[in-house]
């Protein structure tokens, strides 16, 4: 709260506040706490390939695609058709995921039809 | 956020999808049409989410994925912090933008801005090793020297070398407008965009979700004082589960959709990526990065 309240007061201070720190120094400290979270990653289950190459396909769409959710759905995707693919898919397991592997599909699709739409 | 869910938490609602009004809706829909847009969609994506939160289904829905995951579009999204942090336009200036012109700025004639990015990095990774128990202390005083530095060189060379990369932005009360002459094809592509909006949301959520709870309860309630140790002590499953459960994930997620509603009406922070957009685009100038992606699909050299 005390950081959104101080946030509003620079906010109607103008611009020149907000610019106190430059980019340089905010961009340093963005590398930092992503490389400072970085542990996070031994979490991924690599012996299970099905799981950790989507995860994997994750980690390196969201930066590329300059995209949160395009990464994010993509990799859901295909881990969506690595399990159908692999033989792994179980109704028990995996039936609550079937809503939201749709909804990928629709955001993957509504993303390549930009070049459509233009 | 800090009033309702109670958590530390600063975000910018809907952040990813100004790419929709650079990309696919620039040319024929007024920026005052694509933010009654935005303002349907969030309306949608929050009576989603709370359908979905009502009925548990948002708790099963995260405890059936797996936590591989998780993790991975999380780190994703950390990676993508860390590019824009090293890029030219929006963070350190190590590396230019993407495509042909990916090339280090290093020469340029903003090397003392680059070596003063060095410097801050420099200073709270070893204060980070040589001082792990005062990391807050450490950044927040980097951050503090590298202002003043940022300050003195301004003062001394003028503006060029820490110049303002952001020049949009604005509050102003816009009103719902679509206009009639809409085609019945512009408004199946509205809509379809509309659906894009929230399902990329949803995946928005799902992709910083694992990580905003890790990170809190690193902070502030893990077993161990580490985001790591946290998730060490529950075991990744349990950990899993333990986010899919706390009343606090569904205040995030739901604050977080009200901010976007607020901010469609407003047309302000945290809207201002779209304001961003729409108005660059309604002024003859997109974004920076989109309008070098649209130049890069026009012209491949």
């Amino acid at each position: 709260m005390v950081t959104g309240l101080l946030f509003l007061a620079s906010a109607a201070s103008g611009r020149e506040t907000v610019e106190i720190v430059p980019t340089e120094v905010s961009g340093a400290l963005l590398v930092y706490t992503a490389a400072s979270l970085s542990p996070i990653l031994r979490h991924v289950d690599h012996a299970n390939r099905e799981e950790a190459l989507p995860a994997m396909l994750g980690v390196l769409l969201i930066p590329l695609l300059y995209s949160v959710h395009g990464g994010a759905g993509l990799a859901f995707v295909f881990y969506g058709i690595l399990v159908v693919a692999g033989g792994t898919f179980t109704w028990a397991e995996h039936h609550t995921l079937i809503p939201l592997f749709v909804a990928a599909l629709l955001l993957v699709a509504e993303i390549f039809s930009m070049d459509f739409a233009r | 956020m800090g009033v309702v869910a109670n958590a530390p938490l600063v975000v910018a609602p809907a952040m990813a999808t100004n790419g929709y009004f650079a990309l696919k809706t620039n040319g024929w829909m007024t920026w005052r049409s694509q933010l009654s847009l935005s303002l349907l969609s969030s309306l949608g994506y929050v009576a989603l989410v709370a359908f979905l939160a009502k009925r548990g289904s948002l708790a099963r829905l995260i405890r059936a994925l797996p936590v591989s995951y998780l993790v991975g579009v999380g780190f994703g999204l950390l990676m993508f912090l860390a590019h824009l942090g090293l890029l030219d336009e929006s963070g350190m200036g190590v590396v230019g933008c993407g495509g042909a012109e990916a090339s280090p700025t290093l020469s340029s004639s903003k090397r003392p801005a680059l070596i003063l990015a060095a410097l801050v990095l420099v200073a709270v990774v070893v204060g980070d090793v040589r001082r792990p128990d005062k990391k807050h202390v450490v950044v927040l005083a980097a951050t503090v020297c590298g202002a003043l530095a940022a300050a003195v060189a301004r003062a001394a060379a003028g503006d060029a070398v820490f110049e303002s990369k952001d020049r949009h932005g604005g509050v102003r009360f816009y009103g719902m407008r679509f206009p009639g002459t809409w085609t019945g094809a512009q408004w199946a592509i509205a809509l379809w965009t509309a659906l894009g909006y929230v399902t990329g949301k949803i995946f928005d959520i799902l992709a910083s979700v694992f990580l905003v709870v890790f990170v809190l309860l690193g902070f502030h309630e893990a077993p161990k004082r580490t985001g790591a140790g946290a998730v060490d002590a529950l075991g990744p499953d349990k950990f899993r589960d333990y986010v899919a459960s706390t009343p606090k994930l569904q205040k995030i997620i739901l604050v977080d959709g009200a901010a976007w509603v607020f901010g469609s009406l407003l047309g302000c922070a945290p809207m201002t990526c779209f304001v961003e957009s729409a108005v660059g685009i309604a002024a003859g100038k997109a974004p920076a990065r989109f309008e070098r992606r649209l130049r890069g699909r026009t012209n491949p050299s």
